[in-house]
């Protein structure tokens, strides 16, 4: 995992897609209560919904 | 997995000027698209070597969908995550050859399955705060999920699909099981509107 890391991390337009898909990613978190898998990352302070 | 996102979040402080919030936002996102892609390719994998695609994108067409909006239990590490995933694929697809029971009972075991998580879900966890506009928001898809779910599951009982209602009903089964499991892990992250 870590040599495919390092070695993707080298061309800038693998990048910037990474960048979008992470994008997209924390997007699509919104619409639901968690990801269907069985483990869920830390949700993000800014995008967590104030109104009660 | 965290690993390899910290190097990716390295390269990218590198490139760009971010702020800590985007960087946040950006990291769960990466994270969250590795770890599925993951998954998927895992699935994909375990599809054909077991020789049933249709089967396994019958099952993920009913789980995805209602686990994304009801939630439930989730393992605390991402390898544990995975193993889950795969344990309950491949015990679903192979226990779907096996069941031999009416498939009049089975539909009915879908609607009661449908009845029960209706009931139970959303079920909130510590890493996806959620608030009570968004849970009554969630609670109201998921009921409009289930209703297709429920006259999906009715056409194929039509057309004695008997495989395919199995899958459903197995696939309903594991969503209440995870649910049942969530709610007793995060008893006090649940929200009561």
């Amino acid at each position: 995992m870590k040599k495919i890391t390092n070695f993707l991390m080298k061309r800038n337009g693998i990048l910037s897609a990474v960048m979008v898909m992470g994008g997209i990613f924390s997007v699509l978190s919104k619409y639901g209560c968690c990801f269907y898998i069985y483990h869920q990352p830390h949700f993000p302070a800014a995008l967590q919904d104030t109104d009660e | 997995m965290e690993q390899a996102v910290d190097k990716i979040m390295q390269r990218i402080d590198e490139s760009y000027t971010l702020e800590e919030s985007e960087k946040e936002v950006l990291r769960f996102g990466i994270q969250a698209a590795m770890e599925l892609t993951l998954n998927l390719l895992v699935s994909i994998f375990i599809l054909y070597k077991l020789h049933m695609i249709w089967e396994g994108l019958l099952f993920f067409g009913i789980f995805i969908p209602i686990r994304t909006l009801a939630g439930g239990y989730h393992s605390d590490t991402y390898l544990r995550c995975l193993l889950f995933s795969v344990l309950t694929l491949t015990g679903i697809l192979i226990a779907s050859n096996y069941i031999e029971l009416s498939i009049s009972l089975m539909l009915a075991a879908i609607l009661f399955l449908e009845g029960a998580i209706a009931w139970i879900a959303p079920v909130v966890n510590a890493d996806r705060p959620v608030s009570k506009r968004e849970y009554r928001m969630f609670k109201r898809r998921l009921k409009i999920v289930l209703l297709a779910d429920g006259i999906f599951s009715i056409c194929l009982w039509r057309m004695q699909c008997g495989k395919a209602v199995n899958i459903i009903a197995l696939s309903l089964m594991l969503i209440l099981i995870t649910l049942i499991l969530g709610k007793i892990k995060y008893k006090s992250y649940q929200i009561s509107v």
